[in-house]
């Protein structure tokens, strides 16, 4: 009876774990990623001289405080949301003239970027894009200011 | 008599801050306004005639806007930048004006088309990405084109949502409509967009 | 597809969806053409809006302007007490003097104190450098929850070393 019992326990704990990893579960594969792409410009100015520029979102304003960069202000040059499918690309993401970026979409919350800079391939790479983790490539810019690319996975982050 | 005006000893307010001379505004320096409207003063008034579609309405309007951001300065307490702050002053009496318009003119049957919705759901799919397919200068000189295109409404609906980047409950209470209307009112107007800026023909048959 | 549906697809696009109804609208994209192409479209639309508005300047001078609205606040207030001197620009005066080194502000190894965990999504990149002109250094923030690749020139940004004690840093 006891060994009846102790199968019966193991029986019932593996149907409990195989639940529990189906609940828990990661999204499933095959379903659309929808991203948040921002331009942002570092400096140490007080404004920005394009008028157009806006001042960034306060999430995003908390993150770079506690980033290593040091630039004083940070404002939004520009923003664009896309819907990419499973296994698809959504090509010529264009952030300004010198700026563009390939995002294609792996599956899982995984995408892979190419960024480009003045019309020249710098980097192509491969990043798990969690909600509420952005990644950002960024780097030097005129006049000791800077440019930042915040790319976002945006889905389920509200 | 003329209010007093107040001249901060510090002559540059070129390299101040926008919350600095907002706080030297609320203490009655009008230089420190000055430059403030300086600094804004084409944003305020693009965005007054991207919605009225008229240099001297939208001149007009902004600089209601800038009398009426100086009357009211003690409200704003940087919720948002002091920008997008005139900003949403200028859009309000926008879409007064627009109001006031609207009760002295009858729709042409188009628009009325328009609001009842139904138009953009004949409309093809387009599949072409306009930005692959023009330069900048050009998409642009298209967009102002498609703008000039739509109704106040749906313009109103596209410039609040794509460029003020406000939710559909912002955009509804600035509109004093539902949030039903502002759905449809924006997907008319993005679809009617995407078909001006491919070339496609967007009359609907009678 | 009826026009609700429709309205459904361009909310989930503006982030508009409660997340119940954004995984059933992401449902439907995975397998709906139709859907697939009218989100398509809409995303192209406001992408071809943003950053594209016409460059729209103010007709009038800076001074003729000014002077209506000068003139349009005398008239419309009423005789004030003198307003109290100006006396907060002191505060910033002296601060725009405050020096400034590009490099040195935006980084500061010292600070660097970034957490890597083995799950972190930085340790599960995979990056490939296609220009010789640059370099680049990953840094990811556990605490923080964000990744940054940050891409120097080589020939110019030599200055941009950070600390060798900072370990987290994977230089591609």
């Amino acid at each position: 009876m006891k060994s009846f019992r102790f199968v019966a326990v193991l029986l019932w704990a593996a149907i409990g774990l195989m639940a529990a990893t189906l609940l828990t579960g990661v999204a499933p594969a095959e379903e659309p990623i929808r991203i948040q792409v921002t331009l942002v410009w570092g400096t140490n100015d007080p404004k920005s001289p394009d008028p157009k520029h806006k001042a960034i979102g306060a999430a995003l304003a908390r993150k770079l405080s506690k980033s290593p960069f040091r630039w004083k202000n940070y404002f939004e040059v520009n923003r664009q949301m896309v819907v990419i499918l499973p296994e698809k690309e959504k090509a010529g993401i264009k952030m300004s003239d010198n700026c563009a970026l390939d995002i294609k979409n792996l599956g899982d919350s995984r995408i892979e970027t190419k960024l480009y800079g003045k019309s020249k391939l710098l980097e192509i790479r491969k990043d798990p894009l969690p909600k509420d983790w952005p990644l950002i490539l960024a780097g030097n810019a005129e006049n000791d200011t800077a440019w930042l690319v915040v790319i976002e996975n945006v889905d389920a982050a509200r | 008599m003329p209010p007093v005006k107040i001249m901060s000893k510090y002559a540059d307010y070129t390299s101040a801050s926008d919350e600095e001379l907002v706080g030297g505004a609320k203490k009655g320096d009008m230089g420190a306004f000055e430059e403030l409207v300086a600094r804004h003063r084409d944003k305020i008034y693009a965005r007054a005639f991207s919605m009225m579609r008229n240099e001297d309405e939208a001149v007009d309007l902004s600089q209601e806007a800038w009398v009426k951001s100086w009357q009211r300065l003690e409200q704003f307490q940087g919720e948002s930048s002091f920008g997008t702050w005139v900003t949403r002053i200028v859009i309000n009496l926008c879409l007064d004006q627009l109001r006031r318009r609207k009760r002295h003119r009858t729709e042409s049957i188009e628009e009325m088309d328009e609001e009842s919705g139904g138009v953009e759901r004949q409309m093809p799919v387009v599949t072409v990405n306009p930005t692959e397919r023009l330069e900048r200068g050009e998409l642009r000189k298209k967009i102002e084109g498609a703008m000039d295109k739509l109704s106040h409404e749906h313009r109103t609906v596209l410039v609040l949502h794509e460029f003020e980047e406000m939710e559909y409950k912002e955009i509804a209470r600035t509109m004093e409509c539902s949030i039903g209307t502002v759905m449809s009112r924006l997907f008319y107007a993005r679809r009617k967009m995407a078909a001006l800026l491919a070339d496609l023909k967007t009359e609907t048959k009678s | 597809m009826n026009q609700e549906l429709q309205l459904k697809l361009q909310a989930y696009l503006d982030g508009e969806l409660p997340d119940g109804e954004a995984a059933e609208a992401r449902e439907l994209i995975a397998r709906d053409g139709e859907a697939q192409a009218l989100v398509a479209e809409l995303a192209n639309t406001s992408a071809a809006l943003a950053g594209h508005e016409a460059e729209v300047k103010l007709p009038e001078t800076r001074e003729f302007y000014w002077s209506k609205i000068q003139r349009e606040i005398a008239r419309q207030e009423a005789p004030v007490a003198v307003p109290e001197p100006v006396d907060s620009w002191a505060g910033w005066a002296w601060r725009r003097w405050l020096p400034v080194s590009g490099v040195a502000a935006a980084l500061c190894a010292a600070v660097l104190l970034m957490v890597l965990s083995g799950n972190s999504p930085a340790q599960l990149a995979e990056a490939e450098l296609r220009s010789d002109e640059m370099g680049a250094y990953t840094y990811s923030d556990q605490q923080e929850k964000m990744t940054i690749v940050w891409f120097y020139d080589r020939g110019n940004d030599s200055q941009f070393t950070p600390a060798p004690a900072v370990a987290n840093i994977h230089r591609e």
